[in-house]
């Protein structure tokens, strides 16, 4: 969704800087995020090894990619775009991951430069939008695979590194909450993942190592209380915590996640 | 609320009007009695009345009808210290209670009021009772105060682990370190104080809105299971108290009786009465001492008690297309036959609200606002977090934390003539444990007057996340916030000015205190 925005919105927008890293390439690494004013949407920096990369611009909860926090670096993984876009290299399907532990020396905040503005069109405020939504509606994944509505159902939910269940997970639970009272569940089972990040430098990240199943836990009990409260008072459900593989650099984000699966 | 009067005039001819169509024809209450009920009057309660404040009048509007106070359990004592709902929730202050109208209590009984009961209207109940310092909190800063047991416990009675250790750091109250009362008693308790919430515009505070994409089986702040009504399994908005803490108006009324009127067994059919009345009621400003009627022909959709009971509740309102309080096109152009002076009031009511939804800053290090997906900062407006149509709470399960009582951005204490810091709110100290996520903005260590939410959820991130409260009547109900800190609506406005460093004008500051005076 936001790929597609930023595509037209920022068509006149001409790549023109060679980076240290190539086009194409992918790009982990860890730095403080900086955020730039414009005339409308303010947007998401980071520098790195002496480059200035675009991660996003300022989004709402239906946004595909959450911006970063100032106040705590951030765990970077996108791959090298051609363009550039508010005085950044643009990181093109970024994920970006705010690291718990605060950072306070993470405080870069820059003023709006003319040449930086974002051309909207229609204009975009910062703040009420005409639409309901500035990204349109809040998007639910899909199943992982399709399944006859007897069968089990297996539903992912993607976590930032280190993070535990938060906001941006309802509407990932949703989907395995409705399947289990379509189906009248029997049983969940919830397998939390561990993963880490190879960043570009070569060095290896992993996340803390309570963290499956803290993810796994989380999940289950909120998704038990909400089927028992739903009516679904038999209903048994399991949680196992797995650490992934080594991480490889290569979309390593994807390995941060619980699996869900749901059980006539 | 002003004692210059409820609009006695009004009042009777709308009576009687809505008297009416039903079996209630009885003759409507004397207008002095209305600025003030007091448990077990002999009253008939007008469909609607304007009462007088600061700023205008405000409209109370009962959908119901006009309704006998004598033996309705919202007017009724029901306990031994002689309260009713009414005690703390004064139709002409606007369904809470204004810091003026206990002052004003305290001044006509010496205190004998039930308003002034030693659980919760003193400062700790063990304090002598009939002097005013130990009621010193409810009648400055209008708090009353709430007793929560530590640790939390969840619905069904299982103890809650807390993410957090809690500290007394400072208690000018005594109640946290009292031997009997406090956090170290055989039955620790966190006493906190707060105001009373206006039961008022329940349709929107508790509202049941199922078809918008606000109440869903999870907590749009943190994933877990969303509270449900226990008596239907339907889920709830969680909008309700400054901490969530009940689902419900009945669950609230029930718990309101004990912890606040000392009655534990109040029946059924008086739940569902309580119920039922506040379901029926409306609360907003209706008149402007210097716009004129907020109600006529030309006015906005955001103003009056009635424009309330047409509007779509529990809905965002943070765009254009619905706004928080929609004004359309109402006053662009004077009405015929209005003053300079109303133009003009007018005119900065208007800019004010485009202030409230338009006028942009860099909202920061708010829990539960930058957490949701819009990172920290952002650049949005009052409306984002103001943001549920009609009210101006938090549309999504409403706790945040706007740093109303968290160090260092909450308003700390007043100083006497020499500077000295006079501390009147208990100070804690929460520490993270260390398997636990440090708070995204405060770290491990979080200095909080009150802990809000988190004395409920027992969540670090919880840590001074408050309900976001209705923007409604506030003319009839200084002071604000959750710890009354802001005395005045200027107050609010400065309150914002400094946390978020938005750099009002002297202009913009006006324009924002007449539209909110409007609500």
């Amino acid at each position: 969704m936001m790929r597609g925005i930023l595509s037209g919105v920022l068509a006149g927008l001409v790549a023109t800087q060679a980076s240290a890293q190539a086009t194409g390439e992918r790009l982990n690494f860890v730095a403080c995020p900086i955020i730039r004013d414009t005339a409308n949407v303010p947007c998401w920096l980071s520098d790195h090894e002496g480059t200035r990369y675009y991660l996003t611009i300022q989004t709402d909860i239906s946004g595909k990619v959450h911006p970063p926090y100032l106040g705590h670096m951030a765990l970077v993984e996108g791959i090298v775009g051609e363009r550039s876009v508010c005085g950044g290299i643009e990181l093109v399907e970024v994920h970006i991951s705010p690291l718990p532990e605060l950072a306070p020396e993470c405080d870069q905040h820059l003023p709006r430069e003319a040449r930086y503005d974002l051309p909207f069109d229609p204009p975009r405020p910062p703040g009420p939008s005409r639409g309901s939504l500035a990204f349109g509606s809040i998007q639910g994944p899909e199943p992982i695979e399709e399944a006859p509505p007897e069968g089990p159902r297996e539903f992912e939910i993607p976590f930032r590194y280190d993070a535990q269940l938060g906001s941006r997970h309802p509407q990932y639970l949703l989907p395995a909450y409705d399947a289990a009272l379509e189906m009248h569940a029997s049983r969940i089972e919830v397998r939390g993942y561990r993963g880490g990040a190879l960043l570009s430098n070569g060095e290896q990240l992993l996340e803390r190592s309570d963290i499956g199943q803290l993810r796994a836990e989380q999940a289950a009990d909120a998704l038990r209380e909400a089927l028992t409260g739903a009516g679904l008072e038999d209903i048994e459900v399991t949680s196992e915590a797995i650490d992934a593989p080594r991480p490889d650099g290569i979309e390593d984000w994807s390995d941060r996640k619980v699996i869900v699966r749901v059980i006539p | 609320m002003n004692r210059s009067g409820v609009l006695s005039s009004f009042g009777v001819i709308l009576a009687v009007a809505a008297c009416a169509g039903n079996e209630m024809p009885q003759k409507a209450a004397p207008a002095e009695s209305l600025e003030w009920i007091e448990p077990g009057s002999d009253l008939v309660l007008p469909a609607y009345f304007e009462s007088s404040n600061q700023y205008g009048r405000v409209g109370f509007l009962n959908t119901a009808g006009p309704i006998h106070t004598r033996e309705h359990p919202f007017f009724e004592p029901q306990g031994p210290n002689g309260r009713a709902c009414v005690s703390c929730h004064q139709p002409a202050d606007g369904m809470s209670i204004s810091v003026e109208s206990l002052q004003q209590r305290w001044l006509e009984t010496g205190g004998q009021d039930p308003v002034f009961a030693q659980i919760d209207g003193q400062n700790c109940p063990n304090l002598p009772h009939d002097q005013a310092a130990s009621h010193s909190l409810l009648l400055e800063r209008g708090l009353f105060r709430v007793g929560i047991p530590w640790p939390p416990r969840e619905t069904d009675g299982t103890l809650i682990e807390p993410q957090f250790t809690i500290e007394v750091l400072r208690d000018p109250t005594g109640c946290n370190l009292d031997p009997e009362y406090g956090l170290y008693s055989d039955k620790p308790t966190i006493s906190v104080y707060r105001r009373p919430r206006p039961a008022t515009n329940t349709r929107y505070t508790a509202h049941r809105n199922m078809d918008g994409p606000f109440i869903l089986p999870f907590i749009q702040k943190n994933g877990r299971a969303t509270a449900r009504d226990p008596e239907t399994g339907e889920l709830v908005s969680m909008n309700l108290m400054a901490d969530a803490r009940y689902p419900t108006l009945r669950t609230q009324a029930d718990n309101a009786a004990i912890s606040h009127l000392e009655q534990p067994n109040m029946t059924d059919e008086t739940l569902n009465r309580i119920v039922a009345f506040e379901r029926g009621l409306f609360s907003a400003q209706a008149y402007d001492s210097q716009a004129g009627s907020l109600t006529d022909e030309y006015g906005p959709i955001a103003f009056g008690p009635q424009n309330l009971t047409t509007q779509v509740a529990g809905t965002l309102g943070n765009n254009e297309r619905m706004f928080v309080f929609p004004m359309g096109t109402a006053w662009l152009e004077p009405a015929p036959g209005l003053t300079a002076e109303q133009i003009a009031r007018r005119a900065s009511i208007r800019r004010g609200h485009d202030i409230f939804f338009y006028r942009t800053f860099w909202i920061s290090d708010s829990m539960h606002i930058n957490t949701v997906g819009l990172g920290n900062p952002i650049k949005r407006t009052c409306s984002t977090c103001h943001n549920q149509h009609m009210t101006g709470m938090d549309v999504a399960n409403g706790w945040v934390d706007l740093g109303t009582t968290n160090l260092p951005h909450a308003m700390e204490e007043p100083q006497d003539s020499r500077g000295r810091p006079q501390p009147v709110l208990p100070l804690f100290k929460v520490t993270c444990k260390p398997d636990v996520a440090p708070h995204p903005f405060y770290g491990r260590e979080i200095f909080t007057q009150d802990p809000g939410r988190a004395l409920i959820s027992g969540r670090c991130d919880d840590v001074g996340a408050i309900v976001i409260q209705q923007m409604r009547a506030l003319s009839a109900r200084a002071p604000y916030f959750v710890n009354g800190s802001a005395q005045t609506l200027e107050d609010v406005v400065i309150f914002y000015d400094r946390r978020y460093n938005i750099g009002f004008t002297d202009q913009e500051r006006r324009d924002l205190v007449a539209f909110m005076s409007a609500l």
